[in-house]
């Protein structure tokens, strides 16, 4: 074969592998998952409208907002700060799509870091969407990573410095929205994201903000509510009527940038404001599992977890045949945030939040495909984020 | 800074693409020929910023 041909069919290699696996990652960073607003929304606006350092930058989010006819206290529910931790981000959409409220504010962000959600763990092998079953059809979510991407934010630092404290924290943090609070307005694109947040707190004057994770069952904060001194006691009498297994993990004071640590502190954040950041458990995540499929992500049954567990190294109850799936994993952080408001409203009177939700027991019940909308419907008004 | 340090990589990254295609249309060697293949695609992929 003549040098010339071998090096055409090197050279259509080279395109076809850039095509291929190039063309699919430029897919999933411009697909634009659909939301279909809930008779609860009242306006849906951008983050940048409370800080326009961030206009037209990936980090730039859609937020939506419930509000009711009568004053009352604000909640900022979150998901997405870590975007390869879905429920968070689909516990969102469900409040976004099901949730009324009479009295007070609901304020709600599915991707707070929206660029960590258009990429994926580099040498993760996580798949690059996941389907959610719905009465209409699947709907289809970006798998995203624990961080802003590359892409939009680099170089990294050699040592990550937190803002306003100058506490060291390794380079990748400068990355992570949740080592990040409360942002700096003139630091980088995660730092901005962060202080426009700081800003809607602020601005829309919001009394609750939740923030939703999951988290490996191999480490010890998973299955739980973190919150600061200040958050104690709500936190603690919500967990009560809780229908499910959780803990409280009280928010460290030495560690800074934490959503938990830094929302509500007096001398970085807004002294007004009650922080809580959820841990749902998710097998998906841990090291030793088989292969990271959207079936594991989304049932997350795992038998060599399972074998973890029965040597007693879970943090939390893991039964290998029921899983934790995402109904589930959903279901729990919505309830949670339910009680956490309620709890609020009984509390402080003068600042109640009063709503009408599904509950835990119905989304068990129902399964999560109760509750999405029908994007196709006659007058439905879709968002696309 | 980073902006300036983000688009100084890239100008560096097409300029090495740039003498690696050079090299891979002059070589008669075909293994350096695919080698040169194998360096280009991670770059290509990050001068269009797939990733």
């Amino acid at each position: 074969m003549k040098n010339s041909t071998v090096k055409m069919i090197l050279a259509l290699v080279a395109i076809a592998v850039i095509a291929v696996g190039g063309g699919s990652l430029y897919a999933q960073r411009n697909y634009k998952e659909t939301v279909v607003l809930g008779p609860g929304v009242t306006r849906v606006t951008m983050l940048s409208e409370y800080f326009d350092g961030i206009k037209g930058t990936a980090a730039d989010t859609k937020v939506f907002i419930l509000e009711g006819q009568e004053p009352g206290g604000g909640v900022l529910m979150f998901g997405g700060a870590h975007a390869c931790e879905p429920s968070g981000i689909v516990a969102a959409v469900v409040a976004i799509e099901s949730m009324e409220v009479t009295k007070g504010k609901v304020v709600v962000i599915p991707h707070i870091n929206r660029s960590a959600s258009t990429t994926t763990q580099a040498s993760g092998g996580f798949p690059l969407y996941y389907n959610i079953e719905t009465n209409y059809g699947l709907r289809k979510f970006r798998m995203g990573d624990r961080n802003t991407s590359a892409v939009d934010q680099w170089p990294d630092p050699e040592i990550q410095f937190h803002y306003p404290t100058g506490q060291s924290q390794s380079y990748v943090e400068a990355r992570n929205i949740n080592r990040c609070f409360p942002g700096n307005p003139n630091g980088n694109l995660t730092e901005k994201a962060t202080y426009a947040v700081m800003q809607l707190v602020e601005k829309e004057e919001l009394d609750i903000v939740i923030d939703m994770h999951e988290a490996e069952l191999f480490y010890p904060v998973t299955n739980c509510i973190v919150a600061p001194d200040k958050s104690m006691n709500i936190a603690s009498f919500a967990l009560l009527s809780a229908p499910f297994e959780i803990v409280t993990f009280r928010s460290p004071q030495l560690a800074r940038g934490f959503s938990h640590r830094e929302i509500g502190d007096p001398a970085t954040g807004d002294p007004d404001a009650y922080p809580f950041l959820f841990e749902a458990p998710e097998p998906f995540l841990d090291q030793p599992t088989g292969p990271k499929t959207e079936k594991l992500l989304l049932d997350g049954k795992d038998e060599f977890l399972g074998k973890l567990g029965d040597l007693g190294l879970l943090f939390c109850p893991y039964d290998p045949e029921e899983g934790k799936s995402i109904d589930l994993r959903v279901g729990r952080h919505f309830t949670t945030a339910t009680l956490i408001i309620e709890e609020w409203s009984y509390t402080y009177e003068d600042k109640q939040i009063l709503f009408s939700a599904p509950t835990f027991e119905e989304i068990m019940a129902n399964g999560l495909k109760e509750y999405f909308l029908d994007p196709a419907a006659e007058g439905a008004q879709i968002e696309e984020m | 800074m980073a902006t300036v340090i983000n688009a100084i990589y890239h100008i560096m990254a097409a300029a090495i693409v740039l003498l690696i295609i050079n090299n891979f249309l002059k070589t008669k060697k075909m293994q350096d020929a695919a080698m040169y293949v194998v360096i280009m695609i991670p770059l290509i992929d990050r001068i269009l910023r797939f990733k």
